[in-house]
C-alpha cells in the first residue's frame, strides 16, 4: 500500500463530509415536516370546513422547513463534484 | 498487504457491519412494539369489552412494526454467511457502510411506524365502532412510514453486491462507500419519524371528527400530501449515496 497524498485526504474528506451533511441534514425536516403535516390532520379533524386553508398553510409551512434539506443537498453536491482536492 | 490478512480484514469488517446492522436496528422497533403494548393494555384496562379488538389491532401493529428488523436481520446474515471470501479491501468498507445503513433506517422506521400503531390502539378503546378506519389509516402510515427504509435496504445491497472489487482503490473509494452508508442510514431517519408522527395525528384527526365516516377520504389525502412532502429528504439522501457509491471507478 504506498502512501497517502495529501490531495486524496481532502478528497476522502469531502466525500465523507457530503455525506454526513445529507444524512443528518435529512433529519431536522422530516421529522419537521410529519409533524406539520399530522398537527394539519389534527386541524382538519376538528375544523372540516377550513380543509382547503389548513392544506395551504401546511404546504407553504412544510415548503420553509424543507429549506435546510435544500441546503444540506447542495452542499453534499459542492463537496462530492466542486471540491477535487 | 499479502492476501490472507486482506480477506481476514475484510470478514471483521462484514462481523462489524452486521453487528451495527441487527444492533443498532433493533433498538427503535424494540421501543416501538412495546410502545403498541403499553397502549393497547391501557385500553383494555379502560374498556375490557373490547379487549380482543385491541389484542388484534395492538399484534397487527406490531407486525408491521417488526418488518424493519427482519430487514436489519437479513442484512446482517448475508454479511456473515451471503458474501464469501473478500478479495478487496473495498468490500470491507461496502460491508461496514451497508450496516450502518439499514441499521439506522430500520432504528427509525421502527419508531416511526410505532407512532400509529400506539394511537390505534388507544383510538379503538375510545370509539370502537371507529376500528375499521383507524386500522385501515394505521397500516397506510406505516407503510409510508418504511419507504425510507426500503431506500436503506436498496442501498445496503448495492453496498454489498454492486461495489466494483478493484484492488487499486484507495483512501477516496473507501470513504466514499462508508458516506454512502451513513448518508443514507442517518437520512432515513428524519422522513421515517415523521411520516409515523402524521399518520398519528391522522388517526387523532378522525377522533376529533364530528362525522368521522365522512372524514376519512380526506384526512387520508391530506396525510398522504403532507407525507409525501416529509419523504424528499429521504430521497435527496437516496440520490447523494447512489452519487456517492459512483465515486468508485470500476
Amino acid at each position: 500500500m504506498e502512501a497517502i497524498t495529501g490531495a486524496e485526504l481532502v478528497r476522502a474528506a469531502a466525500l465523507l463530509g457530503a455525506g454526513l451533511s445529507m444524512g443528518f441534514g435529512a433529519i431536522g425536516p422530516g421529522v419537521g415536516e410529519g409533524f406539520a403535516a399530522g398537527k394539519a390532520c389534527e386541524a382538519i379533524g376538528r375544523n372540516p370546513d377550513q380543509a382547503g386553508l389548513l392544506t395551504r398553510t401546511m404546504l407553504v409551512g412544510q415548503a420553509v422547513s424543507e429549506s435546510t434539506g435544500i441546503y444540506s443537498l447542495v452542499i453534499a453536491l459542492l463537496l462530492i463534484f466542486v471540491v477535487k482536492g | 498487504m499479502d492476501q490472507i490478512a486482506v480477506a481476514l480484514l475484510i470478514k471483521a469488517m462484514y462481523g462489524i457491519g452486521a453487528a451495527f446492522a441487527v444492533g443498532f436496528g433493533a433498538v427503535g422497533p424494540g421501543i416501538g412494539m412495546g410502545m403498541s403494548a403499553a397502549s393497547a393494555v391501557e385500553g383494555m384496562g379502560r374498556q375490557p369489552k373490547v379487549s380482543s379488538d385491541l389484542f388484534r389491532i395492538m399484534l397487527i401493529g406490531q407486525g408491521a412494526t417488526s418488518t424493519p428488523p427482519t430487514f436489519a436481520l437479513v442484512v446482517g446474515i448475508l454479511l456473515l454467511f451471503g458474501t464469501g471470501e473478500g478479495t478487496a479491501l473495498i468490500q470491507g468498507f461496502g460491508g461496514l457502510g451497508a450496516g450502518i445503513s439499514i441499521g439506522a433506517a430500520s432504528f427509525a422506521s421502527g419508531v416511526g411506524s410505532a407512532y400509529p400503531a400506539a394511537q390505534a390502539c388507544e383510538a379503538i378503546a375510545r370509539q370502537p365502532h371507529l376500528r375499521r378506519p383507524f386500522t385501515t389509516l394505521m397500516l397506510i402510515g406505516q407503510a409510508i412510514s418504511q419507504t425510507p427504509l426500503i431506500f436503506g435496504l436498496l442501498v445496503s445491497f448495492m453496498l454489498i453486491f454492486a461495489v466494483p472489487a478493484t484492488p487499486d482503490a484507495g483512501l477516496v473509494e473507501y470513504v466514499a462507500v462508508l458516506s454512502a452508508g451513513i448518508c443514507m442510514g442517518f437520512g432515513a431517519m428524519g422522513p421515517s419519524v415523521g411520516s409515523g408522527m402524521a399518520a398519528e395525528s391522522a388517526i387523532r384527526g378522525i377522533r376529533y371528527h364530528r362525522q368521522p365516516e365522512a372524514g376519512v377520504g380526506l384526512l387520508t389525502r391530506v396525510m398522504l400530501l403532507g407525507q409525501a412532502v416529509a419523504q424528499s429528504t429521504s430521497i435527496y439522501a437516496l440520490v447523494i449515496a447512489l452519487v456517492l457509491i459512483m465515486q468508485v471507478k470500476r
